[in-house]
């Protein structure tokens, strides 16, 4: 069975590389991206099972990026967990937002990985 | 004195003394800042703490598997994590203290020499190259000198940052000098990397700073400050030439 595709977003090179090698240490097939707009392009591209996505991003936020995503028919109907070190009021903000439909689940940084672990492998079917 | 009454019968607030309402408004001030300040660093330390357990992992999981490269690529990234948390928490307690500076005798080029050591071990994982300029005449100058450690690391680190955050081609440089001006010793640390944004330029110097500022920007501020409690000047130029060129300048005495 070819391995599950998750597109990492994140910024921050470290958080980044910790991630995809988790990722592909689990049984994924890990992609990266460093910002919102090369995430949304990728993700067009390569239709991942998945999609990871950092909030606080330089140029373009991730907030702006799920938007995109979920307003493209292409990548509308890809899950996508939110993965933050903005505080867990995120949620009820995005909750209010009526242009953003909820994402499908929030993981808090610093990351518990068996809680991303199991997020990801719930929505990667 | 009795508060006042209004004619229901409920208090009204008694007028302020003069100088109350600016002491007032200071404390307000003051306080929003903190609130901004705290939801600023936990989001900072946040990342930070998710890019050491990163290191741990590959450090772990490298052992597990025998994999010499994993192992040493986590080992890097845990001592990169280590010290960006070293760096803003002793922005934090710089910035809690708010304190007046403990000066004593600083050699300004031992300094300097002092502060490159780490950083050029950082600087070579990340292929930068990193050096320093001491001109003759950059001698001694009367400072807090854990104080104008931390100025001259956060503005190393910005660089640092500056440098990692460009994706253009060819390899960073990073030069930090020292050189005497008038009766000012002058520390500048000039980097090749992407140029700061105008909005993080503005914050730098803003007592109340909006919530993105943090990582590096948030050390350039305490640097600021820093700068400002010797009775001296600091100046962040993005695009100044070739990257962005950072300006401490501190009186000798």
């Amino acid at each position: 069975m070819a391995a599950k595709k998750i597109l990492v977003i994140e910024d921050e090179e470290d958080i980044q590389s910790y991630m995809m090698t988790f990722f592909e240490d689990n049984g994924f097939q890990a992609l990266g991206a460093t910002n919102g707009s090369q995430g949304f392009d990728l993700a067009k591209k390569e239709l991942p099972d998945v999609i990871t996505l950092d909030i606080s991003m330089p140029e373009k936020s991730g907030i702006k990026t799920l938007r995109e995503l979920q307003q493209d028919p292409k990548t509308s109907r890809i899950p996508v967990v939110i993965v933050t070190g903005v505080s867990e009021e995120l949620e009820a903000y995005i909750e209010h937002r009526k242009q953003i439909r909820p994402p499908a689940g929030y993981v808090f940084k610093p990351i518990d990985t068996r809680e991303l672990l199991e997020t990801v492998n719930r929505f990667a079917v | 004195m009795q508060p006042n009454r209004g004619a229901d019968g409920g208090q009204t607030p008694e007028p302020m003394m003069p100088g109350e309402a600016t002491a007032v408004r200071e404390v307000e001030d003051r306080l929003a800042s903190l609130n901004l300040l705290v939801g600023t660093i936990s989001h900072a330390i946040r990342g930070q703490l998710t890019g050491l357990d990163g290191g741990i992992y590959l450090v772990k999981s490298g052992a597990a598997r025998s994999d010499t490269e994993r192992m040493t690529r986590g080992l890097a990234m845990v001592e990169r994590n280590a010290d960006r948390i070293r760096s803003t928490v002793l922005n934090i307690l710089y910035y809690a203290k708010d304190r007046e500076p403990v000066r004593e005798p600083v050699f300004a080029p031992d300094l300097v020499e002092e502060l490159a050591e780490p950083v050029r071990k950082r600087c070579d994982e990340a292929g930068i190259a990193l050096s320093t300029e001491i001109a003759s005449g950059a001698g001694e100058l009367r400072a807090d000198p854990k104080a104008v450690r931390s100025l001259v690391l956060n503005m190393l680190e910005s660089a640092l940052e500056a440098c990692a955050a460009d994706s253009g081609e060819g390899r960073h440089r990073i030069r930090l000098s020292v050189f005497p001006e008038a009766e000012q010793i002058v520390f500048q640390v000039r980097d090749s990397g992407r140029g700061l944004d105008p909005e993080t330029v503005k914050k730098v110097s803003s007592p109340l700073f909006a919530s993105k500022i943090e990582g590096a920007a948030l050390g350039l501020f305490i640097s600021n400050k820093i700068a400002a409690a010797h009775g001296g000047s600091f100046r962040v130029d993005p695009g100044a030439g070739d990257g962005n060129t950072v300006t401490a300048r501190l009186p000798k005495g």
